[in-house]
């Protein structure tokens, strides 16, 4: 069997007394979709946050394609494949659309300082790369984001987000981390991140997809991971996730009649 | 209009600027002095462009970093026989230094505190310049720095002052270039998504030690030229007020392009130096112009000419409705 692109074993996170995430474990493979659902405060953007390497986690190891992930920044989970989308997208407003995708594009060859002085100097020589456009131009349109000559203050919500996992695509990774992708978007937006999957699978990479709505991510994963205040509670197929009790239990509330998570 | 075309003619447009400031100051020793003092300003504010106006890190110590270039001149020129070229490599590479040891010592301020730790250099390198006698020359400076020259012929200063000028038309062009390319697009993208650029695999605080080490090489060049020019060099004339005028620059003249700094240093030097009117009020006249530009047209004069040709040509785009420095 061929090894998972991500690998997480027993990982934990306290704030203080709080287990934001408490010894979970998961693995995704190639070609994979998998859906992290959970209530508000359940550790889905703590988990996805310790993965991407916004945080570091406190016990437990994450390995990406084989190679020791824990605790590095941001910047070696990119070097190791891995891109993300934001809860709250990050982008730069005053910018336009074709701005900020390049950046997925371009950050890899300025990942080193080396890097960075040979596009300084390629930059101020005027060097232009009608390749680069292209390139974008073509996720812009697999995505349905038009006229992306245009500043980012003019879309929605949904548009971020889409323009975010844009961003995602072009740095082509091996592992696509997609935080809340569907909040806030409209019919448009929702139809342009399902493509945007779509697009991402063709490509043998793996996705964590983690929303609230749990429908459309039984819609699209092939495995769904529910968590609880922190912990990993169920792991299976999307059917085998929706008819378990703990997926009950979770959001409906158990037999006692305590509901879970922090809503 | 491609990319390529609108360059070129970008490129030209400003050269003719250039050469026209060239012929209109050349010959006259007071508009030369005002060509040198309005091009010192233009290298400070240009030096400041790519990490302030573009990265966000609002760096202080430019008068340390334009005092250093031109003491390197004049050293280079008062204590040895070398050629006086490079003394502009020396100080801009001193400079470069200087900015890298302290983006390091204070990479993790930014905003208020960054401007406080480097502003608090600037007074230091000032105050150094007067107490490291030996070297420096102490209050007196450093004087009767020889002519640069070419066939064993000493260089006019006319020709100095139209190499200087040329020089601000090429580092502008250079910016120019820069800010639109994949370099410049990362940096003014990491000023408002610096975790999303981080997370993409740039190393945010290197990007931002680059920024800062190019912005000191333009200043020193400014400070070698300046030092050339007038064969002298003087602690007083790099003071940190110099900073607070020149930060303004880009705000007044435009942040959407580099030749809006230059374009801002013209105006400065015009009201607070030239104008007999504004002679004794120019520096309280600045302030009004700033804060009338920064209410009433925060593009900045230039941004506002290129919103008028850009909606001309019918274009649309990130340069339209934003506020605020970029």
């Amino acid at each position: 069997m061929t090894p998972p692109i991500l690998d997480c074993r027993d990982v934990s996170k306290a704030f203080g007394a709080v287990r934001a995430v408490d010894t979970v474990s998961l693995t995704v493979y190639a070609g994979e979709v998998l859906g992290l659902v959970g209530p508000n405060g359940a550790g889905k953007t703590t988990l996805v946050d310790l993965i991407g390497g916004e945080q570091r986690p406190d016990t437990g190891t994450i390995h990406a394609a084989g190679r020791p992930l824990t605790g590095a920044p941001s910047r070696r989970a990119r070097l190791n494949g891995l891109a993300r989308t934001f809860q709250h997208p990050q982008v730069a407003l005053d910018m336009t659309v074709r701005e900020n995708m390049i950046v997925g594009l371009v950050a890899r060859s300025m990942g080193s300082l080396g890097g960075m002085l040979r596009q300084l100097v390629r930059g101020m020589a005027g060097a232009s790369d009608p390749g680069l456009d292209l390139e974008v131009d073509r996720v812009a349109a697999a995505l349905g984001l038009e006229a992306i000559d245009r500043s980012c203050m003019e879309l929605t919500l949904g548009e971020l987000r889409l323009l975010e996992v844009g961003r995602a695509l072009l740095m082509k990774p091996a592992l696509m981390l997609l935080d809340e992708p569907f909040a806030g978007s409209d019919a448009r937006g929702v139809s342009g991140i399902r493509s945007a999957i779509a697009e991402i699978l063709k490509s043998g990479c793996g996705v964590i997809l983690v929303d609230h709505n749990v429908d459309i991510v039984a819609s699209l994963a092939h495995r769904i991971a529910l968590l609880n205040l922190g912990a990993k509670v169920f792991d299976g197929s999307p059917r085998e996730c929706l008819a378990s009790t703990e997926m009950q239990s979770v959001y409906f509330g158990s037999d006692d009649g305590q509901a879970g998570g922090a809503e | 209009m491609t990319r390529r075309s609108s360059g070129l003619l970008e490129a030209t447009l400003t050269l003719a600027i250039a050469v026209a400031a060239i012929f209109l100051v050349s010959g006259n020793p007071y508009l030369e002095a005002v060509a040198l003092l309005t091009a010192t300003y233009a290298f400070i504010s240009l030096g400041m462009y790519l990490p302030f106006i573009m990265g966000g890190a609002l760096s202080m110590a430019y008068n340390a970093y334009l005092g250093l270039g031109a003491y390197a001149m004049a050293l280079v020129a008062t204590r040895t026989t070398w050629d006086l070229a490079w003394a502009v490599p020396i100080g801009a590479l001193l400079a470069a230094a200087v900015a890298v040891v302290l983006g390091m010592a204070t990479r993790r301020l930014s905003g208020f505190y960054l401007a406080a730790v480097t502003l608090l250099f600037g007074i230091a390198f000032s105050t150094w310049l007067v107490d490291a006698e030996a070297l420096t020359g102490g209050s007196a400076g450093i004087q009767s720095l020889r002519a640069p020259s070419l066939d064993g012929q000493p260089v006019g200063n006319s020709v100095l002052v139209a190499i200087t000028i040329l020089a601000v038309w090429l580092v502008g062009l250079l910016l120019s270039r820069l800010r639109a390319s994949p370099f410049g697009i990362v940096v003014r993208t990491q000023r408002r998504a610096a975790i999303a650029v981080e997370s993409a695999g740039v190393r945010v605080s290197t990007l931002s030690l680059v920024t800062l080490a190019v912005g000191a090489m333009v200043a020193a060049l400014g400070g070698s030229m300046f030092a050339v020019v007038n064969h002298a060099v003087l602690p007083e004339s790099f003071v940190v007020e110099l900073v607070f005028l020149t930060m303004f620059m880009p705000l007044l003249g435009g942040q959407d392009r580099p030749w809006g700094a230059i374009l801002g240093a013209v105006l400065v030097v015009t009201f607070t130096f030239q104008l007999t009117f504004f002679k004794s009020t120019g520096s309280l006249f600045f302030s009004l112009a700033v804060l009338l530009v920064l209410v009433a047209a925060p593009r900045g004069i230039l941004g506002y000419l290129l919103l008028g040709w850009n909606r001309l040509l019918g274009r649309t785009g990130g340069d339209s409705g934003m506020r605020g420095p970029r």
